[in-house]
């Protein structure tokens, strides 16, 4: 509450005035490679936003469909369910490696984030 | 065909340019210039900033949706002419001052449309018509005056050619309906008509007289947009040039494509091949864009959506810089983008107005990251 009202109050002249000869603490190196990480990481979120319904909806549908198998009278059906199927493992196979490498690496780069962290204390 | 007549995107020419050849190449003094985005929202600030540094002035600035470009390049005095709608900040300033005040002491002539007349001439800019229909502005005031017709900027010189290569010789022109209101709602289906758009009032319409003397169904006219070039922020682009908008288009296509030339600052430069692996998603087509700047942040003090937020605190703090001086607000701008763009990145955000947690540069502008499920930043403080 305190910050808000601090927030609404009219900023002083002190305040609006550029800081004068500022180095940055980090190089735009490192910034520049930062930024095309986050970048890629949130290109997939945005896409998987697209599927996190739908793919929460899928385990359902296969309870129903694994179901419906002992009903099946034509071996037709059958090889029509399996074709689908197949092609679902395959799609499916692929999100998981896809994004498998990269959550591993994830985890890495948290490990090495604190270690770093810790030399730099020192 | 000669070489001097094959548009640039036919040329084989790389678009990918830096920020400050893209401006020095496209953007002339005098010329007319259309910035994308929608108030706050994926607004290609960086190549604004860098028409600041290059000093490009006497622009003649078209645009529907927003001001904020507009407000730093006539804080600047780089202004001559406004052909636009709306010149506000939204809430945090309702009328961009530097705007009002460059309208007020007669530095910049500005010419008026509603958002949606603008909004059609924008799509006869698209798909080339010669103008566009509609019925919004009749019986408005809009329609009464014409500000470019009192400079004598519309038609033709002695030499039949146009005044302005920019501005339609007129503002609007209104015509008897030649379908007698056939296409308007609610229409007489049998039972009635039940969809939404039911504004028309057409029996109120068929008897007024205005505009031509005679009862009947009217139609406003207004020309398309004809930028010379227009500039717009896409969170991705091909390294040819397809372009994809995430979240609010805004009149970013219509803009682009009725455009002479087109440069995409986006935040991220990908191979073709990511974006066409599903086309119906890409927005304009490679052959639009002629030159492509990969900024990222480069939105920055506005937002793009799932990218990143705007910053409240700069826009609340900057609202009170743009009511000093004339000459004041023009220092503080020229020193506010300093001398390259990642030099400002590196140094402004943060800087020169107070923060809740005061950090400046990078860091602040991964303060303002957003969250990609929702596309903005909750939690983020807009102190009014």
């Amino acid at each position: 509450m305190e910050q808000r009202k601090r927030m609404r109050a009219r900023i002083s002249e002190e305040d609006m005035r550029f800081s004068e000869n500022m180095e940055p603490r980090e190089s735009l190196e490192t910034w520049q490679k930062v930024i095309s990480a986050a970048w890629d990481m949130t290109i997939v979120a945005l896409a998987y936003n697209d599927m996190r319904i739908p793919l929460k909806r899928v385990p359902e549908t296969l309870e129903t469909l694994e179901k419906e198998i002992m009903s099946v009278r034509d071996e037709k059906t059958l090889a029509v369910i399996e074709e689908e199927i197949k092609t679902g493992i395959r799609h499916f196979s692929d999100i998981l490696e896809g994004a498998r490498d990269s959550r591993e690496r994830m985890d890495r780069i948290l490990r090495a984030t604190w270690n770093r962290k810790i030399e730099l204390r020192k | 065909m000669a070489e001097a007549t094959i548009p640039i995107f036919m040329r084989g020419k790389d678009k990918i340019m830096s920020l400050s050849d893209a401006v020095k190449t496209f953007v002339k003094p005098g010329c007319c210039i259309c910035p994308g985005g929608f108030s706050y929202t994926k607004k290609p600030f960086a190549l604004a900033r860098e028409v600041i540094r290059q000093n490009i002035g006497d622009l003649f600035v078209t645009m529907n949706g927003g001001a904020s470009i507009c407000e730093f390049w006539c804080g600047a005095g780089l202004v001559s002419k406004i052909d636009t709608t709306y010149i506000g900040l939204e809430g945090i300033q309702p009328v961009a001052y530097s705007v009002r005040r460059s309208i007020q002491d007669g530095t910049v002539d500005i010419e008026d449309y509603s958002n949606y007349g603008y909004g059609l001439r924008t799509v006869a800019g698209r798909y080339g018509w010669p103008f566009a229909p509609m019925m919004c502005e009749l019986g408005t005031d809009l329609m009464e005056h014409d500000t470019f017709a009192k400079m004598g900027l519309r038609g033709k010189k002695a030499d039949g050619s146009w005044i302005h290569p920019s501005i339609a010789p007129a503002r609007a022109a209104v015509i008897e309906d030649p379908f007698d209101g056939w296409g308007l709602r609610p229409h007489a289906f049998e039972g009635g008509d039940n969809t939404s758009n039911q504004t028309n009032h057409l029996e109120k319409v068929r008897e007024s007289t205005a505009y031509t003397g005679k009862k009947g169904v009217k139609v406003a006219l207004v020309p398309p947009i004809l930028p010379e070039v227009t500039i717009i922020l896409a969170q991705r682009v091909g390294d040819k040039g397809t372009t994809r908008i995430e979240g609010i288009w805004g009149p970013d296509n219509e803009q682009a494509i009725s455009a002479k030339y087109t440069i995409a600052q986006c935040e991220k430069v990908v191979s073709e091949d990511e974006l066409r692996a599903m086309p119906t998603h890409n927005t304009i087509s490679m052959q639009y864009i002629d030159a492509i700047v990969e900024v990222p942040y480069g939105g920055y003090p506005g937002q793009v959506p799932y990218y990143y937020d705007y910053d409240w605190d700069f826009w609340r703090a900057y609202t009170q810089v743009n009511r000093k001086e004339k000459s004041e607000v023009d220092k503080y701008l020229r020193q506010w983008v300093m001398e390259d763009e990642w030099t400002f990145l590196s140094t402004r955000p943060g800087d020169g107005y107070p923060t809740i947690t005061g950090t400046k540069g990078i860091e602040r502008l991964f303060e303002l990251r957003a969250d990609a499920r929702f596309g903005y930043k909750p939690g983020l403080a807009r102190p009014l």
